[in-house]
């Protein structure tokens, strides 16, 4: 059941995020939210077929969302101690979600999906990067000037103004 | 406090959906790894267009630092939830808050 508390560290890094002031970006919040349905859903079959009646699972899914509303509450808390600012806790939430895909989510992927979990990859980074242009059509932008990366000439910038 | 507990538990939301989705339908493993993998491909595009422009006012050591950090901290966190989950199923301890004894293996 590990799957159960696997959203617990995304969690405590979107509490980390909220207390920065940091924005939360649509795109990463669409991102987890898909991220967590093949992790649901696996163990729930296993569930269903065991006997769980609907109720039962809901309330035990209702439970974990609980906790993990739980954990971002504590990462908040947890950002004045550690005095993470918002940039501090951007490559922090970067760092670990790396870890993650590589540890859980693709490995995953590949077991239940096979050879085509590598092109659905693809179809959610080109659909994640729709969004993140910000149009209101969703249609991938061409990618233009994007802000460069690394470059250290904004010290605190501008949440993803959407000028280009 | 309270809009992280919000966010956190709204991003999170799609586990109860999912959960009674089953329920509804019979999720082929290959859809279930489609949907894995698509997941994957959006966050990867999170972390490098969302994310990674964030910490850009660090300098790079930092940025790398953090990065490290931050994959350190998932390591050893998802390490302590699979001590306590991974193996241990079924006979997890009851009455701790967050190892309510209902998260035993399924089959018994």
């Amino acid at each position: 059941m590990g799957a159960v508390v696997d959203g617990i560290p995304e969690s405590l890094i979107f509490g980390i995020q909220v207390a920065s002031g940091q924005s939360i970006s649509t795109s990463f919040l669409i991102a987890v939210f898909v991220s967590n349905v093949p992790q649901a859903l696996a163990p729930s079959a296993d569930l269903a077929g065991s006997g769980w009646r609907a109720g039962k699972m809901a309330l035990m899914w209702g439970v974990v969302v609980l906790a993990c509303g739980v954990a971002s509450g504590f990462g908040f808390a947890a950002t004045d101690v550690f005095g993470l600012n918002g940039d501090r806790a951007a490559a922090f939430a970067a760092g670990g979600l790396l870890a993650m895909l590589t540890d859980s989510l693709m490995p995953f992927a590949l077991e239940r999906g096979g050879t085509w979990a590598g092109i659905w990859t693809v179809v959610g980074f080109a659909s994640s990067l729709a969004t993140t242009s910000g149009d209101a059509d969703g249609a991938p932008d061409r990618p233009g000037p994007r802000r460069p990366c690394g470059t250290n000439g904004v010290a605190t910038p501008p949440r993803r103004d959407r000028a280009w | 406090m309270l809009d992280a507990f919000l966010l956190g538990a709204a991003a999170q939301s799609s586990l109860v959906l999912s959960g009674l989705a089953v329920y509804l339908v019979k999720v082929p493993q290959k859809v279930v790894g489609a949907f894995a993998g698509f997941g994957a491909g959006a966050l990867i595009a999170a972390i490098a267009f969302d994310l990674i422009p964030q910490g850009e006012g660090l300098e790079y050591a930092q940025l790398a630092l953090w990065l490290l950090v931050g994959g350190g901290v998932f390591i050893v966190s998802d390490a302590l939830v699979e001590s306590k989950f991974g193996e241990a199923e079924g006979r997890a301890p009851s009455g701790s808050w967050w190892a309510p004894s209902w998260t035993g293996s399924p089959s018994r």
